[in-house]
């Protein structure tokens, strides 16, 4: 067996380690949205809009949990960390109209304005991008240091 | 730095539980409110009528028995003539802390001069406006609702099938036979004046009687003015004008 060989064995060994994590941790948040959906479908009128929502929601979130766990020890998680942050403002924002839902039921049209718990919510992933930049920065350095 | 991300995770986690809490409290403090069935009331509207204005109201009731003050609660009506707006009227806003009873009433007043002046054919046409009510509160100053509902009014025009006879009874006398139905559903009081003027826009003469018509009432009134020459007659109510047209030969 050559010395490359050997170097390479761990490295594979590593990386299907990694993927086994990041999926079962998917499959786990996965459950976790599933339950969710499955609360929210028996307790609330679940409306078609709400569903392709909540499901881009989930998918994306999930997408990014797996890359980021996979990403794992590189500056790649902070990145995406921060993309997912960005995806969700954007997300937010564009989901719930600026804030401001209007559903019709038997010829009543009911608007339900939550703009400032839409600011809330974009400062909080603010706050999460700038958490990703600070932990970013730190990993560079370290990986400096090393 | 390991600690400010700790402290920034921290904050993120507690801002997203009380951010996802708060339309879940929300939710219990209306229905806190709205499960029993005396703790609001609305009452039979009132519609009153006094020379240019009309007011309703609708009296209120409502026991907060919520955890979040309810605020900025008004009413507003917006009227629609062939899809444009020709009047808005909102009532004053009521706040209602946490655990208060407010017995108040929602109030509206206009004038019809105003309305009218938006559009012109509502004092000859009968037509169908639409009418638009909306309910307007907020909860915790955060969370706001707006509940509205369309339907039409069926507008009665208060001079439907307005007319204006020309009778030269002489040489140097003119005299105007003027009749309309009140299709509107309030009396009509208030003066009517007929001007005449000639083809150079100055008065000739002018002529005021006092209406008093009841709704679905036939008025028939005749006005004699010295005129020799054609001209322009103008009709008007309370100072809205009704109509403007040319009398005599052209």
């Amino acid at each position: 067996m050559s010395e490359a060989e050997v170097e390479t064995k761990p490295s594979h060994r590593k990386l299907v380690v990694k993927v086994v994590k990041a999926a079962f941790t998917t499959v786990v948040y996965g459950v976790v949205w599933f339950v969710i959906w499955f609360l929210l479908s028996n307790f609330l009128p679940v409306f078609q809009w709400f569903s392709t929502l909540y499901w881009i929601l989930a998918y994306a979130s999930l997408f990014f949990t797996f890359t980021i766990k996979i990403s794992e020890g590189t500056i790649y998680k902070y990145i995406l960390i921060i993309l997912r942050s960005f995806f969700v403002i954007v997300y937010i924002v564009y989901s719930t109209n600026f804030g401001v839902f209007t559903i019709n039921i038997e010829g009543f049209t009911i608007t339900v304005e939550f703009i400032p718990l839409l600011a809330i919510m974009v400062a909080i992933n603010l706050l999460s991008i700038a958490g990703g930049l600070i932990q970013a920065i730190e990993f560079a350095a370290q990986t400096r240091e090393d | 730095m390991r600690h400010t991300v700790r402290a920034l995770r921290l904050v993120i986690v507690v801002l997203w539980i009380a951010v996802l809490l708060m339309p879940v409290t929300v939710a219990l403090s209306l229905w806190e409110i709205f499960e029993a069935r005396n703790n609001v009331a609305i009452g039979e509207p009132s519609f009153s009528v006094s020379d240019e204005n009309f007011l309703i109201s609708v009296p209120f009731f409502m026991n907060n028995t919520g955890f979040y003050d309810i605020s900025d609660l008004f009413a507003k009506i917006s009227v629609y003539s062939e899809n444009e707006e020709i009047a808005e009227f909102s009532t004053e806003p009521l706040n209602i802390p946490a655990g208060r009873t407010v017995e108040s009433s929602l109030s509206v007043s206009g004038s019809w001069s105003d309305i009218i002046s938006r559009d012109s054919e509502l004092l000859t046409n009968s037509k169908d406006l639409d009418v638009s009510v909306a309910l307007h509160f907020q909860v915790a100053y955060i969370l706001a609702f707006n509940t509205a509902r369309n339907f039409t009014y069926n507008w009665g025009a208060p001079f439907s099938n307005l007319t204006i006879n020309y009778m030269r009874i002489n040489a140097t006398h003119v005299s105007f036979l003027v009749s309309f139905y009140n299709n509107a559903s309030f009396r009509l009081s208030g003066p009517l004046k007929v001007e005449l003027f000639n083809l150079q826009n100055v008065s000739i003469g002018s002529a005021v009687q006092v209406l008093d018509v009841e709704p679905n009432e036939y008025y028939q009134g005749s006005f004699t003015f010295e005129a020799a020459e054609t001209g322009i007659i103008r009709l008007s109510f309370a100072d809205i004008l009704i109509v403007e047209r040319r009398w005599g030969s052209a």
